[in-house]
């Protein structure tokens, strides 16, 4: 049997989409096609690379971050069960924690979110950042540089 | 010859002169002078081999994941943990560098003759070096249609308070400033090792295997006999066929946290044990800075110049545009703040960054499953040169006109007038509150005359192994406080040349 790319485990997935929203609140006028799959899909494309070790400790570390909301002060729901606003909240808390590894595992998982998220071409275009019309100016202009001094780009 | 994934459908066993791992500053560079020598050379690259053609400039999750290690997700482990971007393709870290290159300052040359013993490693001969590595790299000025307002406005900044600063050279020719530089340049125009050194060792008969990791170095008798490695599918991660090579040379060239774990996995040692520590990693300090008009950073081109006034003192300040994926690591925003500000702010938004000298060191070790796990701890010294760095591009930024700063601290987030720097310094942070990243590893198998005090020669000769070598900025004793490619190449060519000249 032929190995498969890596699957993000489908309870990590659903933790992952709901700290993604309490990370980043969508307005209205920002519509992502397929955004949960969009956003999911990309987690999936750097943890892959990861050594196993690190890709098995950051998704440990998702249910653990699932699991403590139960276990500190949330009326013993899981992070996924709170409302939106709660959710907030306690990822707020867990960011600014005063324990330095609850918060350098928080800040691993924002920052796998973030980069995810606002690397979305719809997401870019919509805070105006176009770099495939500029990119495509440049190689106009290098070409037309490279002409003048008689050489191909 | 090159030899991608697709090409290998069986165990590989191959026998050259010289074999040499990992194709980034100081690999691509070793291979092409020896192929070039003469000699028949291996090279083996861990990551995939990607063309000026294949990066993807809107798509900044395809350059993280297929050009840098761990999917740009390496962390070194410390108080503070500190980011650590690498790159794993064919050219390594200077397919993902911003380009810049820095001769290495004098004072870094006499350190390393004072404290190692170094005394053949000078500015008067390495010049010859320098001289060949630039003309390779075509380290140029920019032009003047590449230049962009976030460079001009740390330019603008500099003068007003009457700080040094310097136009910079970078490896490229005819960049017009894409501004793509950590992503893939995708004009061609920046002058990687992908782009010079690779095809003339490839034109000059040189192999390249990619997407094969070495796992061991192989030694008897205390000589080098050759390497093994697997080539590992680059979607599944699966360990495909093995790849062996019989050489009496090899070189290492991973970068200064894999290549001491590959030589440490293999069972090499050192006399004094030094192997993997004095872990350098030039700790990088991000400020951004909102200004009124629109800076449109992406126009133009990356780092234009950098503020050296405080350079003697270990400190070197820059600005450098990226996609809105990584400046939203850098803003310290969440919910509803991040995308509103993004949105209003972006094309007025300045990133810079504070680069230090550091003194403290960190150790490489090597955990279980292929893991490799480095640490580094900030010193007092260098945690108080991240936060005056801070405070410095701050000062710099409201000199251009910012109308305030975003700031990487607990407790005080934004900033809004110079009058409020010296509150940075009345915060009372703790180095585990600062965010950190790095580009720039070095020190973990430094040079050195005696045994006892270094792993290499002034050639990156193991003292104890015959035959086995280190290319990369691995072989650097201390910090060098400028941007080390060309330092790498310098050398590189240094120990082609030493190696050619025995061989022959």
């Amino acid at each position: 049997m032929s190995a498969k790319p890596y699957q993000i485990p489908k309870r990590a997935a659903q933790i992952i989409l709901a700290i993604s929203r309490a990370l980043v609140f969508e307005p209205e006028d920002l519509n992502i096609p397929n955004r949960d799959e969009a956003l999911l899909q990309r987690c999936r494309s750097i943890l892959q690379e990861l050594p196993v070790m690190y890709r098995m400790g950051f998704v440990m570390g998702i249910y653990l971050f699932d699991l403590c909301a139960f276990l500190f002060g949330c009326g013993f729901k899981r992070f996924i069960s709170l409302s939106y606003e709660k959710q907030c909240q306690y990822l707020d808390k867990c960011l600014t924690n005063k324990m330095f590894t609850v918060r350098n595992i928080m800040s691993g998982m924002r920052g796998l979110i973030m980069i995810c998220y606002f690397s979305m071409p719809e997401v870019s275009a919509y805070i105006g950042y176009n770099p495939n019309k500029h990119v495509k100016e440049r190689l106009a202009l290098r070409e037309k540089l490279l002409k003048g001094s008689g050489r191909k780009a | 010859m090159l030899y991608k994934y697709k090409d290998i459908d069986r165990h590989v066993e191959i026998d050259c002169d010289v074999c040499v791992v990992g194709s980034g500053a100081g690999g691509a560079v070793a291979s092409k002078e020896l192929a070039e020598a003469g000699l028949n050379v291996v090279l083996v690259e861990e990551g995939g081999y990607f063309t000026t053609k294949d990066f993807k400039v809107d798509d900044t999750i395809w350059s993280t994941s297929n050009l840098y290690r761990d999917g740009g997700a390496s962390i070194i482990m410390g108080k503070p943990s500190v980011m650590l971007s690498e790159g794993r393709c064919v050219g390594g870290s200077t397919t993902i560098n911003g380009a810049m290159c820095w001769r290495t300052p004098g004072k870094v040359f006499k350190r390393w003759q004072w404290e190692r013993g170094l005394y053949d490693i000078t500015t008067n001969n390495m010049e010859p070096y320098f001289t060949k590595v630039e003309e390779t790299i075509h380290a140029k000025s920019i032009l003047p249609e590449a230049k962009n307002q976030d460079s001009e406005l740390l330019r603008l900044g500099a003068e007003k308070l009457g700080y040094r600063y310097r136009a910079n050279i970078r490896s490229q020719d005819h960049c017009v400033g894409a501004n793509m530089c950590i992503t893939g340049c995708p004009t061609g125009a920046k002058h990687s090792t992908l782009v010079n050194y690779i095809p003339a060792f490839l034109n000059h008969g040189g192999e390249l295997f990619t997407n094969c990791r070495v796992h061991r170095v192989k030694t008897k008798r205390g000589k080098v006999t050759g390497v093994t490695g697997w080539f590992v599918d680059p979607q599944t991660k699966e360990k495909k066929y093995k790849l062996t090579v019989k050489s009496p040379i090899v070189i290492v060239s991973g970068g200064a946290v894999q290549t001491p774990a590959l030589l440490k996995k293999s069972g090499i040692r050192d006399e004094k044990s030094l192997l993997g520590k004095n872990l350098l990693v030039h700790p990088n300090m991000k400020v951004v800075a909102a200004f009124e008009e629109a800076v449109n950073a992406w126009q133009g081109v990356n780092q234009g110049y950098q503020i050296t006034e405080f350079q003697e003192e270990g400190l070197l300040m820059g600005v450098n545009f990226t996609s809105p994926g990584v400046l939203a690591l850098a803003m310290p925003l969440e919910g509803n703040q991040m995308l509103r500000v993004l949105k209003k702010e972006f094309h007025h938004l300045v990133m810079g960054g504070a680069l230090i000298e550091d003194t403290g060191s960190g150790t490489v070790y090597v955990g279980p499953f292929d893991t490799v796990v480095p640490t580094y701890q900030l010193n007092e010294h260098d945690f108080r040169q991240c936060i005056r760095g801070a405070a410095l591009l701050t000062e710099v930024f409201f000199a251009a006109g910012a109308k305030k700063c975003y700031l990487p601290f607990t407790g005080m987030h934004e900033i809004r007038s110079p009058d409020d720097i010296p509150k940075i310094f009345q915060l009372k942070l703790k180095p585990a509150e600062l965010e950190l990243l790095t580009v720039h590893v070095m020190g973990t198998v430094p040079m050195g005359s005696q045994a006892h005090n270094s792993v290499l020669n002034s050639y990156g000769a193991f003292h104890n192994v015959k035959g086995l070598y280190v290319a990369d900025a691995s072989v650097f004793p201390t910090s060098i406080g400028v941007n080390p490619q060309v330092t790498i190449m310098a050398l590189a060519t240094r120990t082609a040349e030493y190696i050619a000249n025995r061989s022959t």
